[in-house]
């Protein structure tokens, strides 16, 4: 498991560091999906989650991020990553800890679900638990040739 | 967080992102579009993606952002030097039917 701050999810890059945990046997097309949406879910988690950014602060976004990161309570909450690898199915579940209400967005709003299309384009199957606060990923595991 | 660069040339407003494009670069980006504003003369505005590594759902926001703002000034926008896995996600978004991608 990772467990990963708030702060270095939107500084670095954590889904790189989660992709070399992986085995590296596996293809080039698997890595990039795998890339793609730990990326988009890391950064969900943190700004929507444990910041609980809204729509409402998407004008002045980098500014009302770095004030919340200063905030003790919403800049030290963590975000956990799990995997596993089971019947060429690789399974990754993000779960953040934030506590303001959410759900994944149903409606076609610009500028504000592309990550969500693009996850459901390059995972095999996406769901969120908002019990738990965890977006499940399922990926189809492919060797590289 | 990108790093990103505006000039003028020959008419053209030219943007060059490099490392990665993301959520976090909105309020550096808003600045850009802002400068786009005073672009007075330039009939044409290239986005040159060679050196970009990343681009998330937030970039691709921010270039939609953009897309509206030459909509506005009447400034042809195009995508240039996409490759890698930028140019798979802009693939992956269907960028190719809203701007004009140029390789």
């Amino acid at each position: 498991m990772f467990a990963f701050s708030t702060h270095a999810i939107l500084g670095g890059d954590c889904a790189t560091q989660v992709l070399s945990a992986l085995p590296q046997t596996m293809d080039q097309d698997t890595r990039f999906a795998v890339r793609v949406c730990l990326h988009e879910a890391l950064y969900n988690a943190a700004l929507h989650g444990n910041l609980e950014i809204d729509d409402i602060h998407r004008s002045c976004i980098t500014k009302e991020v770095e004030s919340r990161l200063n905030n003790p309570t919403l800049g030290s909450r963590p975000v956990y990553v799990t995997w596993e690898l089971m019947d060429q199915i690789l399974k990754i579940v993000v779960k953040d800890f934030g506590e303001k209400p959410v759900s994944l967005p149903t409606e076609d709003i610009p500028h504000r679900i592309h990550g969500l299309r693009l996850m459901r384009q390059l995972a095999r199957d996406l769901t969120f638990d908002p019990t738990i606060r965890a977006i499940k990923m399922g990926f189809c595991w492919k060797e590289a040739p | 967080m990108s790093k990103v660069e505006i000039t003028t040339q020959n008419n053209t407003k030219k943007i060059t992102l490099s490392g990665h494009f993301t959520a976090m670069d909105h309020d550096q980006f808003r600045a850009i579009l802002d400068d786009l504003q005073s672009g007075e003369g330039c009939t044409a505005c290239a986005v040159d993606l060679e050196h970009l590594e990343f681009i998330d759902s937030g970039g691709l926001g921010m270039l939609l952002l953009l897309r509206d703002a030459c909509i506005k000034q009447k400034l042809a926008l195009s995508l240039t030097n996409a490759k890698g896995d930028v140019l798979r996600i802009l693939d992956i978004a269907k960028f190719d039917q809203l701007f004009k991608v140029v390789g």
